[in-house]
């Protein structure tokens, strides 16, 4: 009967911690709004985050670079540059992940707080 | 018949239902790709209990083996997840046999969560990713109810002792 208790008591624990694990990980990925930021020679040039659609254009002296901002993730759609290596790259979805071009000297990175869910 | 074959009778028997269950519940998909349910650990706890420790080890390492030929991925992660649970569920359960302190239904949910572990933790490094814990939860609750069918059924063929019915001597204790 003893035993019985103890068994009835792991239930509970296990589900509550269950319980518990699961909703600490949804408030964490609630307030994990990805953030875009665009660096250009350096210098932060915008700060976005990805909760609308927005297309930007950057200006360099060699070209210019067409960015879409979209709400599940940020592309580089048009290019001046030679070798094309932002445009090929697709869609960043994920925070932490980049987008660079050498010759502009353009860095777009996407930053969001707490874990993300990989599927 | 000597006792020594019918104890080996028994011990294969036990492995080729291991195998079957292990087969079966391997068409199950949960959550991620290649995680099982562990309802061969009904067999595990059976041998836990009734044979030496050893003997259980072995048909343990035994299925995973057999099962990942006869399905094709040995050596392939989901070979990997599968060892990596099977081990981490064995030692869980071996220990909580030996210390009496929950029945055989608490055993096997003990068991349960640590091959949910072992398969998840195989999978993140695999994947190389930490966000698969989001699935933890889900598969702890699940682990419950597969801890609780296999221990309810070990239990019921522990207490009519159905090894003795075959193996029937009392000098040597199984």
């Amino acid at each position: 009967m003893k035993r019985f208790r103890n068994d009835i008591i792991l239930v509970v624990v296990i589900l509550v911690l269950s319980l518990a694990f699961y909703f600490i990980y949804r408030a964490f990925n609630s307030s994990n709004e990805l953030v875009c930021k665009i660096y250009q020679d350096q210098e932060l040039k915008y700060e976005i985050s990805l909760d609308h659609e927005e297309e930007i254009t950057l200006d360099t002296k060699d070209g210019k670079m067409v960015i879409v901002i979209e709400k599940d993730g940020v592309y580089v759609k048009e290019s001046d540059c030679d070798d094309k290596i932002c445009v090929n790259q697709g869609k960043i979805k994920r925070g932490g992940e980049v987008i660079t071009c050498l010759p502009y000297r353009i860095y777009i990175k996407l930053e969001g707080k707490g874990a993300d869910v990989y599927l | 018949m000597n006792n020594n074959l019918k104890r080996l009778m028994i011990i294969s028997m036990l492995l080729a239902m291991a195998i079957v269950i292990n087969y079966l519940e391997s068409f199950i998909p949960i959550f991620i790709p290649g995680v099982r349910l562990g309802l061969a650990n009904a067999i595990i706890l059976i041998m836990l209990y009734e044979f030496k420790w050893y003997e259980a080890l072995a048909v343990d390492i035994l299925r995973i083996l057999l099962v990942s030929l006869i399905r094709g991925t040995f050596l392939s992660p989901t070979f990997y997840m599968a060892l990596s649970g099977g081990m981490i569920s064995f030692l869980i359960m071996l220990l909580f046999s030996r210390i009496k302190v929950f029945s055989k239904v608490g055993v096997s949910i003990l068991g349960s969560l640590g091959h949910a572990f072992g398969q998840i933790i195989i999978a993140m490094a695999l994947l190389d990713s930490i966000n698969l814990i989001y699935y933890l939860p889900f598969i702890a609750v699940l682990s419950i109810g597969t801890g609780v069918l296999s221990g309810m059924v070990a239990s019921i063929y522990l207490r009519r002792s159905i090894t003795n019915i075959f193996v029937n001597d009392n000098e040597e204790k199984l």
